[in-house]
This record gives C-alpha cells, sequence and structure tokens, in this order.
C-alpha cells in the first residue's frame, strides 16, 4: 500500500511537470521585443545604475541590500542578496531580472531561467571596466541611450580629472579594510584597487592576485601603509579601535592620523555609477589631502539630482 | 499477529494522511500569497499564470525534495542504528556525508558548478569504499572497527574541508557554506526526479532486510543462530544506507538531525520491529523534513533560514522532551 502510494506521487508529479513545461515556451518569445517594463534588482549596484538611468519607476523589487537606497524605500523586497526568494520574486512577473553571479543567487538565476524569465547576470567583483559595460548594456535593453551616454561621459570625465590631477604626485601606500576579524583588504582585480590607483594612491593590496584576499596582521604592518580607508562605519569597530589592536602603533597611518573612516559605507564598496562620481574624489581627497580639497571636483549629483547617496 | 498487522495499517494510513496534510498546507504557504480557494481550484482545473508557476513549479519540487529526502535519511538512520546496536548512530556518522562534502567542497573550488551532485556522490562512494576496505579483515567487517574508522574518515574529512575553506576565496568560501547549511532549492527537474526513485528503490531494498534487522537487534551471534548470514547482510546494509545517503546528501547537502531523531521517534510510536519502523520512518522523515523546510521558507519571509537550523533546534527541542518524558514512565 505504502509502494503504490509513492508510484502515485511519482506519477502525479510527472503529470504536473509536463503541465508546467507547457506554458514555459510562450512566455520567452512575448518578452524579448518590448523594453522591460517590471524590473528586478538583485544587488544595490544594479539599483543604483537603474535610478541615475531614470529607471527608478521600472523596478519592481530589489534585495534587503538595497535599505539604504531612499529612492526605493516603497518596492517590494524579494528577500535577501545571500539569498533571493525565488518564489517571490516569480510573484511579481517580473519581464527582467538583474542578478549577480555571486554563489547565494546561482540556484535562483538557474531556475527563473527554467521558468522562461529574462535574466541578465553581471559580475558583481570585477573592475571599473565592468560598471562601463553594465551601464552600456542597460542602455541595450531599456533604451535610454541619451542618459546613458551622458552618465558614461561623466564617469570617464571624472576619472580623467582625478587622474590628471594625482599622476604627479608621490604614491603612499593605501590599506583599504574590507574586513575585520578576519582581516580582509582589496587586491588586485577589484575595483577598490583600481581607484586608489587613478587617485594617485599605492594599494598595499595589488600584489595579491585576488580580489578580496584575506590578510594577516603582519602583513599589513610590514608594509607599514601611511594611508589607512575604512569603508565601513556605525559598526562599533572605527578609526579608534584600530589605534588599539596590538602592533599597529607603529604603522605611519596611525602615527600620522592618516585613518579615515568618514566615507560612506556605500560610497566606495559599491560598483555603480556614484562610485566614480563621489567615491573616486572623495578617496583622492582622503590620499592626498593637500591637493584635492574638498570644494572641488565632488558635484554631489550624478544625473539629473537623484542621487544624493554620500554619506549613506 | 493479525491484530498488530491492523495497527500497523493504522499507523501507514495515519502517517500518509499526515504527510498529504502536510504537503498541502505546505504547498498552502509562502512568499507569495495565494488563497486557499485559487490553490484548490488550479490543482483540479490547473491553468497557466503565475500562480500556477509557483505552486507547481516551485512549491511542488520542493515538496517532493523535502518528503524524500527527509524519507531517505531516516531509513538510513535507522538501518544504521539497527546494524550498530547503537542510538546514537546517524547517516552522518561514517564519513559517507564527509566524504561528499569533500568532493562538492572540491568541484566548487575547481568551477565544476554544474556537476556538483556528481562530485559529491564520487566523493561519497570513496568514503564508502576507504571505510569498506579498512573496516574489513580477512572479509569480515567488524562492527566496531566500522564505527572507528568511519567516525575518523568523517573528521578527516571535515577538517579537510576547513583547510580548503581556509584557503579559498570569499565567493567560493559562501558557495561551500550554502552547501553545508543544505537547502532544498533545487530547479534541476532531472535531479529531483533521480532522488525521488532512488530514495523509493532504496527505501524497497531496505524492506527485504526488516526481519534481518530485527534479527541483529539480538545480537550478531543470536542472528547467526537465526540462519541469517551475517557478514553478508552486514556489508549490503553498510552500503545500501551509506549509498542512500550520498545520494541525498549530494544534492541537498548536510540537513542534519532527520536521520537521527526520526527513528526514535518512530520507535517510540510504531515499536522497533523494522517491518514496520522502516516504512514509518520514511513517511516521519518525509513529514519532519517538509514542516522544518514549510518553516524554513515562511518564518521570516521573503527571507529564508537554512532548513538544517530549523531541523535542529525543532528536532533537539522535542527530542530531549520525549526523552525527559519516557524517564518519568
Amino acid at each position: 500500500m505504502f509502494f503504490s502510494k509513492s508510484l502515485k506521487v511519482i506519477v502525479i508529479s510527472l503529470i504536473l511537470f509536463s503541465f508546467a513545461n507547457c506554458g514555459k515556451e510562450k512566455n520567452e518569445v512575448s518578452q524579448l521585443k518590448k523594453p522591460p517594463q517590471r524590473i528586478i534588482s538583485l544587488a544595490p549596484g544594479f539599483t543604483e545604475t537603474l535610478i541615475d538611468l531614470g529607471l527608478k519607476d521600472r523596478i519592481v523589487g530589489v534585495t534587503t541590500s538595497c535599505d539604504y537606497l531612499k529612492e526605493v524605500k516603497e518596492v517590494e523586497r524579494i528577500g535577501l542578496y545571500m539569498k533571493p526568494s525565488l518564489e517571490k520574486i516569480v510573484g511579481l512577473s517580473p519581464d527582467l531580472v538583474f542578478a549577480t553571479d555571486y554563489v547565494g543567487q546561482r540556484q535562483t538565476v538557474k531556475a527563473l531561467e527554467k521558468l522562461g524569465i529574462r535574466v541578465e547576470v553581471f559580475f558583481e567583483e570585477k573592475g571599473i571596466e565592468e560598471l562601463f559595460l553594465r551601464v552600456k548594456r542597460i542602455e541595450e535593453i531599456c533604451g535610454v541611450q541619451r542618459k546613458a551616454d551622458l552618465l558614461i561621459q561623466k564617469m570617464q570625465e571624472r576619472i580623467r580629472e582625478v587622474r590628471t590631477r594625482s599622476s604627479s604626485l608621490s604614491r603612499p601606500r593605501v590599506y583599504v579594510e574590507v574586513g575585520y576579524n578576519p582581516l580582509f583588504t582589496c587586491g588586485k582585480g577589484s575595483f577598490i584597487d583600481e581607484l586608489i590607483e587613478i587617485a594617485g594612491g599605492e594599494n598595499i593590496g595589488h600584489e595579491i592576485n585576488k580580489p578580496y584576499p584575506r590578510v594577516s596582521a603582519e602583513f599589513i604592518i610590514s608594509k607599514n601603509p601611511e594611508v589607512i580607508i575604512l569603508p565601513y562605519m556605525g559598526r562599533g569597530y572605527g578609526k579608534e579601535t584600530l589605534k588599539k589592536r596590538k602592533g599597529w602603533q607603529r604603522i605611519s597611518a596611525v602615527l600620522n592620523d592618516r585613518i579615515y573612516d568618514d566615507i560612506g559605507p556605500q560610497t566606495i564598496t559599491i560598483l555603480a555609477p556614484n562610485l566614480i562620481l563621489n567615491g573616486l574624489p572623495e578617496l583622492a581627497k582622503r590620499i592626498h589631502p593637500e591637493i584635492f580639497k574638498s570644494n572641488s571636483p565632488t558635484k554631489p549629483s550624478p544625473t539629473g539630482g537623484e542621487g544624493k547617496r554620500e554619506g549613506g | 499477529m493479525n491484530r498488530k498487522l491492523k495497527n500497523w495499517l493504522i499507523w501507514l494510513f495515519t502517517l500518509t494522511g499526515f504527510l498529504l496534510i502536510s504537503a498541502f498546507f505546505s504547498l498552502s504557504v509562502g512568499a507569495d500569497k495565494i488563497s486557499l480557494a485559487k490553490i484548490v481550484s488550479l490543482i483540479f482545473a490547473p491553468e497557466a499564470g503565475i500562480e500556477s508557476t509557483i505552486l507547481f513549479y516551485i512549491r511542488f519540487p520542493r515538496i517532493l525534495l523535502a518528503i524524500f529526502i527527509g524519507g531517505a535519511l531516516a531509513v538510513s538512520g535507522v538501518i544504521f542504528q539497527g546494524m550498530f546496536r547503537n542510538p546514537l548512530v546517524g547517516p552522518y556518522t561514517l564519513g559517507v556525508s564527509g566524504g561528499a562534502g569533500l568532493g562538492v567542497t572540491l568541484g566548487i573550488i575547481l568551477g565544476l558548478n554544474f556537476t556538483l551532485p556528481l562530485a559529491g556522490m564520487s566523493g561519497a562512494i570513496l568514503a564508502i569504499l576507504l571505510v569498506y576496505f579498512l573496516a574489513s579483515r580477512k572479509g569480515f567487517l567488524r562492527i566496531p572497527t566500522l564505527l572507528l574508522i568511519g567516525v575518523m574518515v568523517s573528521f578527516l574529512s571535515s577538517s579537510l574541508i576547513t583547510l580548503i575553506m581556509a584557503l579559498a576565496d570569499v565567493t567560493k568560501l559562501h558557495g561551500i557554506l550554502f552547501w553545508i547549511m543544505g537547502s532544498l532549492e533545487e530547479s534541476n527537474i532531472g535531479l529531483i526526479r533521480l532522488v525521488i526513485a532512488l530514495s523509493t528503490l532504496g527505501v524497497i531494498f531496505s524492506f527485504f532486510f526488516a526481519h534481518h534487522l530485527n534479527a541483529f537487534s539480538l545480537g550478531e551471534e543470536e542472528a547467526l543462530h537465526l540462519g541469517i548470514n551475517v557478514e553478508r547482510t552486514k556489508k549490503i546494509l553498510f552500503i545500501l544506507a551509506s549509498l542512500l545517503t550520498g545520494s541525498v546528501v549530494s544534492v541537498s547537502g548536510m540537513i542534519g538531525f532527520v536521520g537521527l531523531a526520526v527513528p526514535h521517534f518512530m520507535r517510540g510510536f510504531v515499536g522497533s520491529d523494522h517491518r514496520i519502523l522502516l516504512p514509518a520512518a520514511f513517511l516521519g522523515g518525509g513529514i519532519f523534513l517538509l514542516l522544518c523546510d514549510t518553516l524554513a521558507r515562511t518564518v521570516i519571509s521573503p527571507m529564508e533560514l537554512p532548513v538544517g537550523v530549523i531541523t535542529g533546534i525543532l528536532g533537539g527541542v522535542v527530542f530531549i522532551y520525549f526523552l525527559s518524558k519516557k524517564k518519568k514512565i
């Protein structure tokens, strides 16, 4: 009796799956033509980029990692960045989902594609080049050419501006602490590493061929950074606790009080236009305070006055 | 005897009914609110749409997976506990899951993301072979040696996993952590069918050894006197339960506690005759994991808890409660 029950379950499941398969192909065809109107973004970087391109009204779902963005306060939450809820996404009937290559989203991406929902996967932890590619791709998909071109132009201009001013200066050694306990910094291949280079610094993690390597305190102390940047803020272990860490007192940045924990937590850690437009000048200001004064070149708004996000 | 059979049928009937009710309950709750009336109408008259996609394509496969994985783990637990005559042994004790974990971890590190279950299964089989050959002396499988070597292989592989995690990239590290926490969200329907088939086969096959397991509970020598080929049975049971565990763990990760606790509950309900205990454990394991997974995906929805957290907490509390009650009686 019990065996026949499980057999029944198998038979029923097979029937149901064949049903579900029927509806799938129809969806796919109809979605490819017109620009998407119901977009779900699975990473704050995409959400910021979409807002900057004036596509805020088309966003119907974001993860809880976007909670810092005032612009999407009212938008539905579809779970954690680490693990978005498949059911919630499907329930919002999106015609486009922006996802990352992060492992926690891999299952969701696979499942969405099987259900015939269009998914665009971007690399989350790559260099600045990826940001430009992303803006161009969104331009193609959503048909916002003018705004995208303007945004790209602005970002390129900002990079050129900062690079010109920093190129003739000495290059202080910079340590960016991405995570504490265990210590994580940014190495080659991360966008922060590139930003430090443009802003006229020398990233002490650059020699490590991993975007976000775990490092030892010994490594940092032996590199003796002249500038320390703490991008996280208000988590109880800022500048003052760093000064008290054993053996860190002899580091140049600590001796000369060049530890900065005042850049907003989302300003230099999220790959979005804001990273170039605000994050880069902010970083340059910390690395070369003698040249980059607070009055220039930072102008708070990237495109059309929606981006007052510095300081988070 | 007849009365016993009637009693067993009542148990099986009750458990099956409870399983179906749980399945329907699980189908009706989730991050997206769908009314009961809508669900009933969709079950009897399926039509394309978001609701039916969510019900039949997202919730239903997950329910099936929970039932069959929970069932397989519980059955494997019953076999191991019966064979070792040790209430603390579970499907994860003998290093099979450790081997699967090591396989998956290596798979993640090497970037074999699409063949992770295969990597897990290979790891599990290697672990089974290793334990088997190290524990058998001149064709004899000694139970204490088997247990010791199994536990050592388990420790060894978990240390190796930790070693790999210490050297891994952050993103790959997260992949390993997610896998270890276990999840029943699987979009590959072929894989789900495979799990259902393997777990069903395993349970059916194990049923033929119910008598042997009953005899084992008296002791190996007594089983021998009852005319059972003890050595052969031990080997078959060990390999059967290990393969069952390995295939399940390769797909869903290490969901703890089901295989350890459910056999105990079921023994408390239906008695320790394996002819009823095996099917009852399958149904009970299915119900338990299904309810835990339903909780995991609804408690803080749209966010989700790892199902292993729920099985551990819920299972642990209920288990301790039962044990302490038993003592008083």
